[in-house]
C-alpha cells in the first residue's frame, strides 16, 4: 500500500494526474517522491506536499490523506487498482478512467469521472457540476462503469452519456442526463429542472421531487415499478415520459408519483389513450 | 453615478408593496442586500425589479456559476421592502466595505 | 484651427458603428455627427476630472506619484513573484494590446481572461457544444424580414443598431421587417415589436425548446411553456417558418439566467433546425467594443477563446475552472494585472473582495472603482481616441480605431505600457537564471 498524506493546506491549484496506481506502482519510494508536480505556476516534487509512506507489497493500492479540494487530476486515466481519497478531492477526479476503484470519503469537485470509460468511483460526500460529462465542445462523456454519490450533485450530471450507470442517493441539480445517449442516471432525492434535456436515449429515474417535467417531453405510460440495473427493481408507480422531442429523442424519463402529485394533470393523456 | 443607484417597479408593484416614487427601498436576495431609490419602470414588468448594474447590487446576485464561469446576475428570486429614508451608500463607502478585508487596511 | 474627422469608428459598444463625424479645436473634439448618446457622452468627455495622469503607486491610505519605470519595475516584479496571477480585463482596448498581454500572461504562467466571462462567455460554450449558424450585420440589413431580440433591449444598450443594421434600416433586397421581441420586460424595444412575448424570468430555456417542437408543427402535452400560451408559441413559431430570412440577437436575458450557456445552446440548435425550413442567422449582441476583437487575438494566440490558463507553460481552457470568477470566488490568485476593465464594479462582491486582497495592478486611463483600490496604476490612453489599434465588430468585423487627438502628455497606450512590462518581466527572469 503506498500512502500520501498532505504536509500542508494549499492555495494553489495543483494538478497531479501523478496520483494513481498506473502511476505509482513500478516506482520506488524515491522515484515517487521526486515526481513533478505543478503548484500554481512554479513546479514542485510530489514530497514537498506529501509525506509520502509504502507499506507492504499491495502497491496498486493507494490512500491518500487530507484537503485535497486544490488538487486536479487524481486517478486520471487510471485502469486498475485502488485509490481511496479521506479527506475532499478537487477537479477532474478519475477523468477518462478505464478501470479500478476511487473511494472518497469526502467531496469531489466538478467533472469527477469525466468522460468515464469503466471502473467504479464512490463518493460518500457531495460532488458538484458535470460528473461523468465530458470536455467542453466534445459530445461524448461517460461510456462506461459505474459512478456512486451518497450525497448530493450539481449541474449537468451524466450530460453527454454513452452508456454506464449513475446513482445519486442525494439530491441533483439542473440538466441531469443532458443530451444523453444511453445509460441509466438514478436520483433518490430532490431533481433540479430540465432533466433530460435534449436527450437522445437513456433511462433517467426520479425517485424525488421534480418541480416540472420539460415541455417537450411526452407521457407514455404510468408503470407499477421500475429497474435500476440488474435485479433491483423500484416497487412504486412511476410516470414514464419520452423525449427529448426536440431531438426526436427516445429516452426514458421515470418521475416518481408519489412525490410528485402536482403531475397528475398529465394523467388525462393517458385516460384519453385507453377510451380510443 | 446617480443614475445606477435606483431600481424600477412598475406600477402595479409599487402599489401592492407600498412604494412611492422616489423613495428609498431595500432588495434582498439570498446572498445580501441593498437600499437604492426606486422608481416607476412605465411598461409591463410584474413582480420584477430591475435593477443596473453596478457596484450597488454585486453583493446580492448570485455569484454561483454552477461550472460555467458565469454567475447569475438576472432572474434572482428578491425581496423588496420600502425604508423611509434609506441610505443609498456612495461610492467610497462601498469601496471600503470591499477593501475591509485587506491586510493594510489601505485606502 | 477646427478639422473634422470622417469615417471614425466609435469606441463604445460592440456596435463599432464607423460613420461618426468628429470635430476637433485646438486638439480638443467639440462636436461628435452621427453618434448615440453614450457615443458622445464618451468622445466629449472622456478627459474629465477623474483622468488619471501620472502612475501611482499606493502607500498606506494614499497614492504616490512615480515614473512609469518605476510603476513598470514594481508592477513586473509582483507578476514575476505570483504562483498563480490573473490577467483580467481586455474587452475595451485595442487587439494590438491584448496581444502583447497574453504574451505577458504566458511569459509569467497566468490565468487571462476577459470580461466575456461575465457576459457571453456562456454563449461561446454554447457555440462550441452545438456550432453557430451566423452572418454580418450587413447581410442582416439587406436581406433579413424577421428580427427577433430575444433578452437584448438593444434601444438603451445598443442604440442604433436597429438603425443601421434591423428594424428602421432601409435594406438594398429589404426594407420592411417585422420584429419580435421575447424579454421578461416590456422594454422600449418590446414596445416596439410587432409581436411581444413576456415569459416568465429563468424560462427561455423551456420557450426555445418549445419553439423547436412547434416550428416541425408537433404537438405539445402542455397549454403552457413559462406562462405563454402554446397557441401564442406556434404564432411565433409560424412566423419563423414563414420568413424568407431571419436573424435572432440574444442578449444578457440568455446568458445570465438559469441554464446560462444551455439557453444558447437551445437558442442556436432552433435557429439550426429552422436552416432545413428557411434561412435564419443568430448572434450574440457583445458588449464592450472590443470584446469581440479579444475572443478573436485569443483564438489566434492560444487556440481558446477566453479563460485560458499558462500555470503549466501551455494554454489550457476550462471555463468553470480556468475562469477569472471562479478563481476569485475559490481564493487561488495571488495577484492581478487589471487592463481596460472594471471588475471591482461589475464583479459579485465576493469575487471582487479576494482581487483587492491580494497584490493588484490597473491599466486603466481613468480612476475607475478598481483603480481606487489598486496598488499601482498605470494611466494609459483611450484607444479609438487618442491611440489607434483594430477592434472587432459583434459580427467578427474587423475595424480600424483611430487616433483623433494627442494624449496628454507623456500618456503611454496599453501596448505600450504591457510591452514595457513585458520587457521588464523578461529581464527579471533572465537575472534569476
Amino acid at each position: 500500500m503506498i500512502s500520501l498524506q498532505l504536509k500542508n493546506s494549499l492555495k494553489f491549484p495543483v494538478t497531479a494526474k501523478c496520483i494513481s496506481p498506473d502511476a505509482l506502482q513500478d516506482k520506488s519510494l524515491e522515484e515517487i517522491e521526486k515526481l513533478k508536480i505543478w503548484v500554481g505556476n512554479k513546479k514542485k516534487e510530489l514530497r514537498e506536499l506529501f509525506k509520502i509512506e509504502i507499506r507492504g507489497s499491495e502497491r496498486e493500492v493507494i490512500h491518500v490523506y487530507g484537503d485535497l479540494t486544490k488538487v486536479r487530476g487524481i486517478g486520471a486515466e487510471m485502469t486498475m487498482g485502488e485509490l481511496t481519497i479521506h479527506g475532499n478531492t478537487g477537479m477532474h477526479l478519475g477523468e477518462e478512467m478505464k478501470g479500478g476503484k476511487i473511494i472518497v470519503y469526502g467531496n469531489t469537485g466538478d467533472w469527477t469521472g469525466s468522460m468515464m470509460k469503466n471502473g467504479t468511483i464512490e463518493i460518500y460526500g457531495n460532488t458538484g457540476n458535470y460528473l461523468g460529462a465530458p470536455y467542453r465542445g466534445l459530445d461524448k462523456g461517460m461510456s462506461g462503469g459505474k459512478i456512486i454519490v451518497h450525497g448530493n450533485v450539481k449541474n449537468e450530471a451524466g450530460a453527454y452519456m454513452q452508456n454506464g450507470i449513475i446513482r445519486v442517493y442525494g439530491s441533483a441539480g439542473q440538466f441531469a442526463g443532458l443530451r444523453m445517449k444511453d445509460g441509466t442516471i438514478y436520483i433518490q432525492k430532490k431533481c433540479g429542472e430540465r432533466v433530460g434535456a435534449n436527450m437522445r436515449g437513456g433511462k433517467i429515474i426520479v425517485q424525488g421531487f421534480l418541480k416540472s417535467v420539460l415541455p417537450t417531453f411526452t407521457i407514455e405510460d404510468l408503470r407499477d415499478k421500475v429497474k435500476i440495473e440488474n435485479e433491483e427493481i423500484i416497487k412504486e408507480p412511476f410516470y414514464l415520459f419520452l423525449g427529448d422531442l426536440a431531438e426526436d429523442g427516445k429516452g426514458k424519463l421515470y418521475i416518481s408519483k408519489k412525490k410528485n402529485p402536482h403531475l397528475n394533470f398529465y394523467e388525462k393523456f393517458l385516460e384519453g389513450e385507453k377510451i380510443e | 453615478m446617480e443614475n445606477v443607484t435606483v431600481c424600477y417597479l412598475d406600477e402595479d408593484s409599487m402599489k401592492k408593496l407600498g412604494i412611492e416614487e422616489g423613495e428609498t427601498v431595500r432588495i434582498s436576495t439570498k446572498h445580501g442586500s441593498t437600499i437604492l431609490k426606486a422608481l416607476k419602470f412605465h411598461g409591463e414588468q410584474p413582480n420584477i425589479v430591475f435593477v443596473p448594474y453596478s457596484p450597488w447590487i454585486n453583493n446580492i446576485v448570485n455569484p454561483d456559476t454552477n461550472g460555467v464561469g458565469m454567475p447569475s446576475l438576472k432572474g434572482i428570486p428578491a425581496e423588496v421592502e420600502p425604508v423611509k429614508g434609506g441610505h443609498v451608500l456612495k461610492l467610497e463607502e462601498l469601496l471600503r466595505g470591499i477593501l475591509g478585508s485587506r491586510n493594510d487596511g489601505g485606502f | 484651427m477646427m478639422e473634422v474627422f470622417k469615417a471614425v469608428t466609435c469606441p463604445v459598444c460592440a456596435c463599432l458603428c464607423d460613420d461618426l463625424e468628429v470635430t476637433v479645436d485646438k486638439g480638443k473634439i467639440v462636436d461628435v455627427k452621427n453618434g448615440c448618446a453614450f457615443s458622445k457622452s464618451k468622445l466629449l468627455n472622456y478627459n474629465g476630472k477623474q483622468r488619471v495622469l501620472k502612475p501611482l503607486i499606493r502607500k498606506g491610505n494614499d497614492f504616490a506619484e512615480v515614473s512609469y519605470d518605476e510603476a513598470v519595475k514594481q508592477a513586473a516584479k509582483l507578476l514575476t513573484e505570483a504562483n498563480y496571477p490573473l490577467f483580467y480585463g481586455w474587452s475595451m482596448t485595442s487587439c494590438e494590446a491584448i496581444r502583447v498581454g497574453i504574451e505577458l500572461a504566458e511569459e509569467i504562467g497566468g490565468v487571462i481572461d476577459t470580461t466575456s466571462t461575465i457576459c457571453h462567455g456562456p454563449s461561446t460554450l454554447g457555440i462550441q457544444d452545438v456550432g453557430l449558424v451566423s452572418s454580418t450585420l450587413g447581410q442582416v440589413r439587406h436581406r433579413a424580414d424577421l428580427i427577433i431580440y430575444w433578452g437584448s433591449n438593444p434601444l438603451i444598450a445598443h442604440p442604433r443598431h436597429m438603425e443601421r443594421y434591423t428594424v428602421f434600416s432601409k435594406g438594398r433586397f429589404q426594407e420592411k421587417r417585422k420584429l419580435v421581441v421575447v424579454d421578461v420586460r416590456e422594454t422600449e424595444t418590446a414596445k416596439k415589436a410587432d409581436l411581444f412575448i413576456r415569459i416568465e424570468p429563468n424560462k427561455d430555456f423551456e420557450v426555445l425548446q418549445a419553439l423547436r417542437v412547434l416550428i416541425r408543427d408537433d404537438e405539445l402535452d402542455v397549454e403552457k411553456v413559462a406562462g405563454i400560451p402554446v397557441a401564442t408559441l406556434e404564432k411565433l413559431a409560424e412566423m419563423m417558418v414563414e420568413c424568407k430570412f431571419g436573424a435572432l440577437f440574444f442578449g444578457s436575458g440568455l446568458t445570465m439566467t438559469e441554464g446560462k450557456n444551455r439557453n444558447v445552446d437551445a437558442a442556436i440548435s432552433l435557429i439550426r433546425d429552422l436552416n432545413r425550413i428557411t434561412k435564419f442567422i443568430i448572434m450574440p449582441m457583445r458588449g464592450h467594443f472590443n470584446v469581440t476583437g479579444a475572443d478573436m487575438v485569443f483564438t489566434w494566440q492560444t487556440g481558446f477563446p477566453y479563460a485560458v490558463d499558462f500555470s503549466m507553460g501551455y494554454p489550457r481552457y476550462n471555463p468553470g475552472e480556468t475562469s477569472a470568477i471562479d478563481i476569485l470566488l475559490r481564493q487561488e490568485s495571488d495577484a492581478a494585472l487589471v487592463v481596460a476593465s472594471d471588475p471591482v464594479a461589475t464583479l459579485p462582491r465576493k469575487a471582487a473582495e479576494h482581487l483587492v486582497k491580494n497584490p493588484l495592478i490597473v491599466v486603466d486611463p481613468h480612476m475607475s472603482a478598481t483603480a481606487k483600490l489598486a496598488d499601482i496604476v498605470l494611466p494609459s490612453t483611450f484607444v479609438g481616441i487618442e491611440a489607434k489599434g483594430t477592434a472587432y465588430r459583434m459580427d467578427n468585423v474587423p475595424l480600424p480605431l483611430k487616433k483623433i487627438v494627442e494624449p496628454p502628455t507623456g500618456i503611454l497606450s496599453d501596448e505600450d505600457i504591457l510591452s514595457k512590462i513585458l520587457f521588464e518581466v523578461r529581464r527579471l527572469k533572465e537575472n534569476a537564471s
